[in-house]
C-alpha cells in the first residue's frame, strides 16, 4: 500500500472505524486512542497490507485493541447487562434509531460489536467472523440474540406494544 | 475473545442454529423466546432451504407470529453522525512532496539569507558618513595613503619612482628639513643618489612668496589642517613645483619656460584648491624621473550625499509613485519585507532585525531562522 492509499484509508475508513469503536465502548477518548493506535499499526505495516483488505484489517485491529482495553477495565464488562432493569426507562417521542442506539448500550460488548458491524458496515456473517475471530455460528447467535434484546427493550420502554 | 470465557451468560446452550437446512424443532413447538430467535434469523435472511420453508409455513398459519416476526425487520441501526476529530493528525505526507518541500525550504532560506547579505552589504555605513560606494571608498584610501600623521615626524623617506607622494606635516616639525631641501634644491647637487628611488629629505616650505604673490582663497579646513600648521600653502605649492621644474636637471630653463610652467602649476593649484587640502612636496633634481602625477590620483573627490543601489533607488521611486509620498527605502527594509512575505506565505518564523546602540547608530544586522542564524556587523569606514 502506498502513502497515498494509506491517506485514502484514513479519509475513507477513519470515521467508520471510529464510530464502530465509539458505539461499542461509548467513550470518545478511548475510541480516539484505539483508532489512532490502529492506524499507527497500519502505518508500520503499510508495505505489507493491500489496500483492498485494509478496511477489514482496520476493523479487526481496532476490535482486538478494544477487547484489550475492555479486559483491562473490567468495569465495562457486563455491568450494563446485569443492571439492565434500571435502563428500561420509558421512551417518549424519540426517534426509533435513537432508541435503538440507547438500547444497544444495554447489550454486551460482543453482541453490540457484531450488530454494529452488521448494520453499520453491512458485513456478512463470515466477514464479521473474520474481524472478530468468532465462528460464523457464534456471530449469528450474537446477532439474533442481540436483535431479540433490542426488541424486548423497545417493548419494555413502551415504544412497541 | 470467546463467548465461553468472556460472556458465559450469553452462551446459548442448546438453541444454536445448526445450519440453514433443518430446524431442531418444529415452529409450533418453539417457545416464545426460541421463536424470537428464529424470527430474528428469518428477518435477517439467515434461513434457507427447509428451515426457511418450515418457518414460512408456521408464520402463515399464525398472523400474530408473523406480525411479531415482521417487527424484527424494523430493528436495524442506522449510523449516527460520529466524526473522528483526530483524522487529520495521522495523515502522512507523500515522500516526494516532503522532499520537494524540504528542498524548497532550504533553498528559499539560503536565498533569503544571501539576498539579505547582498542587499545590506554595500549600504552598511555610519550614519554620519555622507559618502558610500566604491568610488568614494577608493578616494578615501588614496587620502589615507598620502597623508602622514602629525606625530610621525619624518626625517627621511625612500619614495619609489613610480609613487608620487604628498606629505602634510606641521610647520614646526619640518622646518629644519625644509631648509635642507631648499639648500639641496638650490644647489642642484649632482651627488644625489640616482638610483631608482628618490631620497626625500623633508618638506619644502616657505619661499614661494618671491615667485608668486597672488593671494589665494583659503577654504574652511579642520583644525589639524590649518594653514599655519601646514606648509606650504597654495602659493607655496606653486613655488615649490616651479622650483622643482627649474632645478629638475642641469639644463638651464628659459624665463618663458619657467613662466609657462608656473602658470600651469598655478592653474592646477587653483583647480584643486590645495589651500585647505594636502600640500605638495616635490623632490630635487630627480623630480624629472618621477612618474607624472595624474589628477585622478591626487584629486579629492567630492563627497557624495549617498550612492544607492540601483535596485533600492528604483524601489524608492516606485514607492513614491504609488504612495505619492517621499519614501526612503534601503536594503534593510527590502530584506525585511522579503522575509516577512516568505514568513506569511510559507508559515516560517524567520527574523531580521537591526542592532543599534543608544545613539541610534547601527551596530549589526541579525538574521535568525530554524536553519540559519548569523549576525553581520555594520561596516565602519571611519573610526
Amino acid at each position: 500500500m502506498t502513502v497515498k492509499e494509506y491517506n485514502n484509508a484514513v479519509r475513507e475508513f477513519g470515521d467508520h472505524v471510529y464510530r464502530f469503536i465509539f458505539r461499542s465502548i461509548k467513550d470518545s477518548h478511548r475510541a480516539d486512542d484505539i483508532v489512532q493506535d490502529s492506524y499507527e499499526k497500519l502505518w508500520r505495516n503499510v508495505t505489507e497490507i493491500e489496500y483492498c483488505a485494509v478496511k477489514s484489517w482496520l476493523f479487526s485491529t481496532a476490535y482486538n485493541r478494544m477487547i484489550d482495553v475492555i479486559r483491562k477495565d473490567s468495569r465495562l464488562v457486563g455491568v450494563e447487562y446485569y443492571d439492565d432493569s434500571s435502563l428500561y426507562a420509558e421512551e417518549n417521542g424519540s426517534d426509533l434509531n435513537e432508541v435503538l442506539h440507547r438500547a444497544l448500550e444495554t447489550l454486551p460488548p460482543a453482541q453490540r460489536s457484531v450488530i454494529l458491524l452488521r448494520d453499520y458496515e453491512g458485513y456478512s456473517y463470515k466477514e464479521i467472523a473474520d474481524i472478530t475471530a468468532l465462528s460464523e455460528a457464534q456471530v449469528k447467535t450474537y446477532i439474533f440474540r442481540g436483535r431479540v434484546a433490542l426488541r424486548n427493550y423497545l417493548v419494555k420502554t413502551s415504544v412497541w406494544q | 475473545m470467546t463467548e465461553n470465557t468472556d460472556f458465559p451468560h450469553l452462551t446459548p446452550r442448546d438453541d444454536r442454529l445448526q445450519g440453514e437446512g433443518k430446524l431442531f424443532r418444529r415452529p409450533e413447538e418453539l417457545t416464545d423466546e426460541q421463536f424470537d430467535l428464529l424470527a430474528a434469523a428469518w428477518a435477517d435472511d439467515a434461513l434457507g432451504g427447509d428451515s426457511l420453508a418450515e418457518t414460512e409455513a408456521a408464520l402463515s398459519s399464525s398472523p400474530e407470529r408473523r406480525m411479531r416476526a415482521e417487527s424484527f425487520r424494523q430493528i436495524r441501526l442506522s449510523p449516527l453522525i460520529d466524526r473522528w476529530e483526530g483524522r487529520n493528525r495521522i495523515l502522512k505526507a507523500d515522500p516526494g512532496t516532503y522532499a520537494i518541500r524540504r528542498i524548497l525550504i532550504v533553498t528559499l532560506t539560503v536565498a533569503a539569507a544571501l539576498g539579505a547579505l547582498v542587499i545590506l552589504g554595500p549600504l552598511k555605513t555610519e550614519p554620519d558618513n555622507k559618502s558610500a560606494g566604491p568610488a568614494v571608498a577608493e578616494a578615501q584610501k588614496i587620502g589615507e595613503a598620502i597623508t602622514i600623521a602629525e606625530a610621525q615626524t619624518m626625517g627621511e623617506a625612500l619614495i619609489s619612482e613610480a609613487s608620487p607622494v604628498i606629505v602634510a606635516l606641521p610647520a614646526e616639525s619640518v622646518t629644519p628639513a625644509t631648509q635642507n631641501i631648499n639648500q639641496t634644491a638650490g644647489a642642484a647637487n649632482p651627488s644625489i643618489d640616482k638610483t631608482s628611488s628618490t631620497r626625500l629629505a623633508g618638506v619644502i616650505s616657505g619661499s614661494a612668496a618671491d615667485i608668486t604673490s597672488k593671494p589665494r582663497p583659503v577654504g574652511v579646513i579642520p583644525e589639524s589642517l590649518k594653514p599655519e600648521r601646514i606648509v606650504p600653502q597654495q602659493n607655496d605649492i606653486t613655488a615649490s613645483v616651479t622650483n622643482s621644474f627649474i632645478h629638475a636637471n642641469s639644463e638651464p630653463r628659459t624665463t618663458a619656460e619657467i613662466a609657462e610652467y608656473r602658470d600651469l602649476a598655478e592653474s592646477i593649484a587653483l583647480m584643486h584648491d590645495f589651500s585647505g587640502a594636502v600640500p605638495l612636496l616635490a623632490a630635487g633634481p630627480e623630480a624629472s624621473r618621477l612618474a607624472p602625477v595624474e589628477l585622478k590620483d591626487i584629486t579629492p573627490l567630492p563627497a557624495l550625499e549617498r550612492e544607492e543601489n540601483w535596485l533600492v533607488r528604483g524601489l524608492s521611486l516606485l514607492a513614491e509613485a504609488i504612495t505619492k509620498e517621499p519614501k526612503s527605502v534601503d536594503g534593510y527594509f527590502i530584506a525585511d519585507a522579503c522575509i516577512r512575505g516568505v514568513n506569511r506565505v510559507l508559515g516560517w518564523e524567520m527574523e531580521l532585525e537591526q542592532e543599534k546602540n543608544n545613539e541610534g547608530e547601527q551596530l549589526a544586522t541579525n538574521f535568525s531562522s530554524s536553519l540559519l542564524t548569523f549576525s553581520a556587523p555594520a561596516k565602519k569606514t571611519h573610526p
